[in-house]
């Protein structure tokens, strides 16, 4: 019994000393030609579970809970496929490429078709550029001390697991850079870039559409022959 | 011909009449005009300066802000208008504005 209390001691121990969390206000700028998309957010984080407050340019909230994401606009989440950050794209990257990061200074990353800097100071990352072709995308941390702790604001949330979307619709996200969405003439048109840099534009509709994916219909306005392929396997009409 | 007082003063009113010139106090006048259209003048120059620069300023400002709404800030709100946008979409823009990638 005694030998069990001190195992217990020594792993709430272990746990405390190598927890690590952080409390930060970041914006994340894009450049591109003529325009520049501004984000501003508000970030919990604690060994890897995140809850980011989006406070600009629309109050959103985004979760991630081990493996899963939620996303939602009021204390209740919804189930969503996996967000990432520049933060989560630059680790996942580093990770890839056998890069520790235990780093101090700075770290540039050449992918096929787009570059990723990190810059990390005192064990703290200030600054994350990813730059492809002339899109230019910043994220800065601002670390301040909050009064809250992580478990505290996460539990003032109501996590559903069950999502709005079909997953295979989701699931096509997953083959893109990024992208972005607008709704005109009644359809959600949805702009993206492939992971070769290619333009795809795709059409999602809940009254018409060349593929009917739960729902919704789905049309491939543009892509490359192997992202179409892709796109066609993850909603099952490839035969 | 002898120049006495009262051939001087005839020749004088003979000019006079002739020229209506007056001197004393019309002549003063005529310079003190003079000097204040010069000044006039002066302020129109700087008024004119001022209004150039001031039509100047504006041009650069109100180009400046066409400039501003020009470059959209939130590019996914550029050509849609959020109130109309059905609910069951909300979820595939909200992600399209917090992911940075997938």
């Amino acid at each position: 019994m005694k030998k069990l209390f001190l195992l217990s001691l020594f792993v709430i121990f272990t746990i405390t000393l190598f927890s690590f969390s952080y409390h930060a206000y970041r914006f994340t700028i894009e450049y591109t030609k003529d325009r520049q998309y501004v984000r501003y957010e508000e970030v919990y984080y604690k060994d890897g579970d995140k809850i980011v407050f989006v406070k600009s340019p629309k109050k959103i909230i985004w979760v991630k809970l081990g493996d899963k994401y939620y996303i939602g606009t009021s204390n209740e989440l919804k189930l969503c496929p996996p967000i990432k950050d520049l933060e989560d794209i630059f680790f996942e990257y580093a990770n890839f490429h056998g890069i520790s990061l235990d780093f101090d200074g700075e770290i540039t990353i050449s992918e096929k078709a787009f570059t990723l800097k990190a810059l990390k100071i005192d064990g703290w990352i200030r600054e994350i550029i990813r730059k492809f072709e002339s899109v230019v995308t910043e994220m800065r941390y601002i670390y301040t001390p909050s009064i809250y702790t992580f478990d505290e604001i996460l539990s003032k949330f109501k996590f559903v697991d069950e999502s709005d979307v079909p997953e295979a619709i989701y699931n096509i996200f997953n083959l893109f850079l990024w992208f972005n969405a607008e709704y005109v003439d009644d359809a959600l048109k949805v702009y993206a870039v492939d992971k070769n840099g290619d333009n795809v534009l795709i059409e999602i509709s809940d009254k018409v559409g060349e593929y009917k994916v739960g729902d919704y219909y789905l049309t491939i306005l543009e892509s490359s022959e192997k992202t179409r392929e892709d796109i066609l396997n993850e909603i099952g009409n490839n035969n | 011909m002898k120049f006495d007082d009262e051939f001087y003063t005839k020749v004088i009113s003979v000019f006079e009449r002739r020229i209506s010139y007056n001197p004393g106090s019309l002549l003063e006048e005529k310079i003190i005009g003079l000097i204040k259209r010069k000044k006039r003048f002066n302020i129109t120059k700087i008024a004119a300066v001022i209004a150039i620069a001031a039509v100047l300023a504006s041009i650069l400002i109100f180009n400046n802000i066409n400039t501003v709404n020009q470059r959209p800030l939130f590019t996914s709100y550029e050509n849609t208008d959020i109130q109309n946008i059905p609910k069951k979409y909300e979820p595939i823009i909200n992600i399209s504005l917090v992911s940075d990638g997938f």
